[in-house]
């Protein structure tokens, strides 16, 4: 009795108490700290200032990119070895020639193929801006070809921001094969989505995609392309892909990205277009973007979390860091949701733990759908105490939602009925973790159902109206109501 | 020892039975301080604001089939910033939004723009005794509390280059006006914007006037505080023609003139050029004889219009007629 006397009233205290370990102290302008590194080390690098560039004559060089455009077999050598003794001289030319809407196609470009050619910071850059800012896709092509040829990695993440938004497919190609060849595997994606679309329309074209696809996946030594996406998509764990070691440029030109992600910029544009290249760039970018979880900036922290998460496993050296992570009370829900996405087995307890009602609701939902990635039967029980009320709609939802990723789809069947019904609910996510269990289900009733399930859904490339949305939905609830006791026995 | 270990558990246990008092004896009128975890505990104590909310696209936000087509069933997360934001009071007026973990299904609802950092909620009066513990807050009838997500596209920028901002007149005097006018009532969530085809049609005017024995067309934003169309990039209002339709014959096809819209981040080679506040555009239309021309607006993405020129606006259920002229020479 003495016990519960002195245990309650501690117990209640701790309860009203702190959410969980007390924020870090430690943060620093980690991202600026850095820059400032690199910067040193770059310009200890270049402590010769390169050659004043020789004078070139236009005519001169035209005719070379004439030469270039219109010659084959060794007749090409000339033009090629003469303009890379020009060196930076013949990049201006070059680059206006390249951009020149008027001029022949083949002889824009042979100006790009001549700007790799002479290499060097300046004529990569304009290569970029070709890449970046042509209005012809071919050009764009062309100009991401010359880059792969130039071989220098800082050029990575604008390819990858640029690949973001290009539709051409075409250029599509030669960016991934750029990236590739860059040891760079991010724009694989990209170039099967144009196998799967463009490509299966276009007969010339899926032969192209496909001889870059064997290609690329040769280089890297894999017989079959696509398990070169999947190496790159689940973080290479043989290591089969290689680990090829980042230029200080590129290092610096990735802490420039994580700096977009300041809240020192108001517009998302950059902040959306950095998260996607850093998510996408080599798994060497894990260590840095872990420095930035310490970073002064709340923006800055919360965003590292997520690209981290959007590596999902290529990030999973990042757990013990989005552990401490927890600890933050700005960055503790982010910490949590990446730990699901970079599948971190080790961080069930500290996420079992947010589960506890005295934790941020915040924190429970990011908690509760990353046990469900984790997918481990030891949060079960944890789970399934919070699928009714007095618990929260949403958080009902997401520890169903994650019971069935645990394959407990039977246990809650009722509960995914009953979100399925609720106007209240995310009745789309219902609807999705329904479809879940079934598919999970060997038995015939459960394959008949959901044959019947996926009937209902829009065709392929159609947008439902709003209406058309809820009675889907409503169509769905009846026949899993009218299935739901013979699917279980009852 | 053992005396001293009962001293300090009785201490404990009044310490406890102490603040377990002071947290549940009755106040001064108080009702218990409630924690929202969701937007539907609001309609308890406001029910004519839930249903307008619960009717207001801020609402879809989430579940509009348009954003989760494109967004790829959000697996594209850059959407979630805006589409499920964190409490905009949290991360700050003026500051970038930041996306939300929990209750993202009720998109941009109202926890998102009345939670207060603390605790309670920002209101329109102080009530401490209230559930919800309302605070007064005027910072909530900022152009830049509605701009961390709708100045993404630089809207709240456009109408801060407009003369409705030196006259005073701001977002909400259009898109949350007061209740039948009438400031008692408290303002419409509903929040009327883009989605609402009288406010896009009190937005411009069309005219015809003839110059040089053909027509010039002139688009004028009359009414809109920014430019006309605003906001997403996938919306767009395209100026159509043909002839003049005899009586009882069958419409010719409409023939494309002109589109007004804000590019895509993909489309290097467009230019923006949504009809700015107060501006009027002139578009000539090589055409002597009786015609009628028509503008069309549309919200959906224009991702499969190649050609403008081959969309047939009447045919597309997702258009609306904006406003349409005969012009007679």
């Amino acid at each position: 009795m003495r016990r519960v006397l002195i245990g309650a009233p501690l117990l209640w205290v701790a309860a009203c108490g702190v959410e969980g370990p007390a924020a870090r102290a430690d943060h620093r302008p980690v991202v600026a700290e850095a820059l400032a590194e690199l910067d040193a080390l770059l310009a200890a690098e270049e402590r010769e200032p390169p050659a004043p560039p020789a004078a070139v004559e236009p005519e001169h060089l035209s005719g070379l990119v004439r030469m270039l455009a219109y010659s084959s077999g060794r007749a090409r050598e000339l033009p090629l070895e003469e303009v890379r003794l020009m060196g930076a001289g013949a990049t201006p030319l070059l680059a206006a020639i390249a951009a020149e809407a008027g001029r022949a196609d083949e002889e824009r470009a042979a100006a790009c193929e001549l700007l790799a050619v002479v290499g060097g910071d300046a004529a990569l850059e304009q290569l970029l801006t070709l890449f970046e800012r042509a209005s012809e896709g071919w050009l764009r092509a062309n100009a991401a070809y010359a880059l792969e040829r130039a071989g220098s990695d800082w050029v990575i993440p604008r390819v990858i921001a640029r690949l973001k938004y290009e539709k051409h497919p075409e250029a599509i190609v030669w960016a991934a094969s750029c990236l590739s060849s860059l040891g760079n595997h991010a724009g694989l994606e990209a170039l099967w989505g144009v196998r799967n679309t463009a490509g299966a329309a276009d007969p010339a074209l899926l032969a192209a995609v496909d001889e870059r696809l064997g290609a690329l996946a040769a280089v890297v030594g894999v017989d079959q392309p696509d398990e070169h996406l999947r190496l790159w998509a689940s973080g290479d764990p043989t290591g089969r892909l290689g680990a090829p070691v980042p230029s200080a440029r590129l290092r610096r030109a990735a802490w420039e990205r994580i700096s977009q992600l300041s809240g020192e910029h108001f517009q998302l544009r950059g902040v959306d277009d950095a998260r996607f290249v850093l998510a996408r760039l080599g798994i060497w970018i894990v260590d840095p973007l872990c420095r930035a979880l310490g970073d002064s900036d709340r923006y800055v922290r919360v965003h590292a979390a997520q690209c981290l998460e959007r590596m999902g496993a290529r990030a999973v050296s990042a757990g013990p860091a989005l552990v401490r992570a927890l600890g933050d009370p700005d960055l503790a829900t982010e910490a949590a949701a990446a730990l699901g996405s970079v599948a971190y087995p080790e961080a069930e307890p500290a996420l079992r733990a947010l589960l506890a009602p005295r934790i941020g609701h915040e924190r429970r939902v990011a908690a509760a759908r990353s046990l469900g990635r984790l997918g481990l039967a030891d949060s079960t029980v944890a789970l399934e105490a919070l699928i009714a009320p007095p618990e929260p709609l949403d958080l009902r939802q997401a520890a169903a939602t994650a019971l069935v990723a645990l394959g407990a789809g039977d246990r809650i069947a009722t509960t995914l009925l009953a979100l399925l019904e609720d106007e209240a609910a995310d009745r789309a996510l219902a609807e999705a973790s329904v479809e879940t269990w079934l598919a999970s289900r060997p038995d015939a009733a459960a394959r008949t159902l959901l044959e019947r399930w996926r009937a209902l859904a829009p065709p392929p490339g159609i947008i439902p109206r709003v209406e058309q949305v809820a009675e889907r939905q409503a169509a769905r609830s009846r026949l899993l109501a009218e299935a739901l006791d013979g699917l279980l026995g009852g | 020892m053992k005396g001293l270990r009962t001293g300090l558990g009785v201490a404990v246990g009044a310490l406890g039975l102490w603040a377990v008092a002071a947290v549940f004896a009755p106040g001064e009128e108080a009702a218990p301080a409630r924690t929202f975890t969701s937007s539907q505990q609001c309609r308890e104590c406001h029910a004519e604001v839930f249903a307008e909310w619960e009717a207001s696209w801020h609402r879809e936000s989430w579940r509009d089939p348009d954003v989760v087509a494109l967004s790829n069933d959000f697996s594209n997360t850059d959407c979630i910033d805006c589409h499920a934001p964190r409490p905009v009071l949290e991360t700050g007026i003026g500051m970038r939004v930041l996306p939300r973990s929990s209750r993202r299904s009720e998109g941009v609802d109202c926890i998102s723009c009345h939670a207060l950092p603390g605790g309670g909620m920002a209101g329109t009066i102080d009530a401490p005794a209230a559930p919800c513990r309302p605070v007064a807050t005027l910072d909530l009838q900022r152009p830049e509390f509605c701009g961390g997500c709708h100045d993404q596209h630089k809207t709240v920028q456009q109408w801060k280059e407009s003369r409705y901002f030196e006259q005073g007149i701001a977002c909400m005097d259009c898109h949350m006006p007061f209740r039948d006018g009438d400031p008692n009532r408290g303002r419409d969530h509903r929040c009327l914007g883009g989605h609402d085809m009288d406010l896009v049609r009190s937005a411009v005017e069309l005219r015809g006037v003839r110059e040089g024995g053909g027509w010039v067309i002139e688009i004028e934003n009359v009414g809109a505080g920014h430019s006309f169309p605003t906001d997403e990039r996938s919306r767009a209002a395209d100026l159509f023609w043909r002839p003049a339709t005899a009586q009882g014959a069958t419409p010719a096809p409409w023939r494309h003139v002109y589109r007004i819209r804000s590019p895509y981040r993909h489309e290097v080679d467009i230019v923006d050029n949504l009809l700015e506040a107060h501006e009027t555009r002139r578009v000539p239309l090589d055409q002597e004889g009786a015609l009628e021309v028509a503008l069309f607006y549309r919200l959906t993405p224009y991702y499969a219009d190649a050609d403008p020129a081959l969309w047939d606006p009447e045919g597309d259920a997702n258009a609306f007629l904006v406003e349409s002229l005969e012009l007679t020479p």
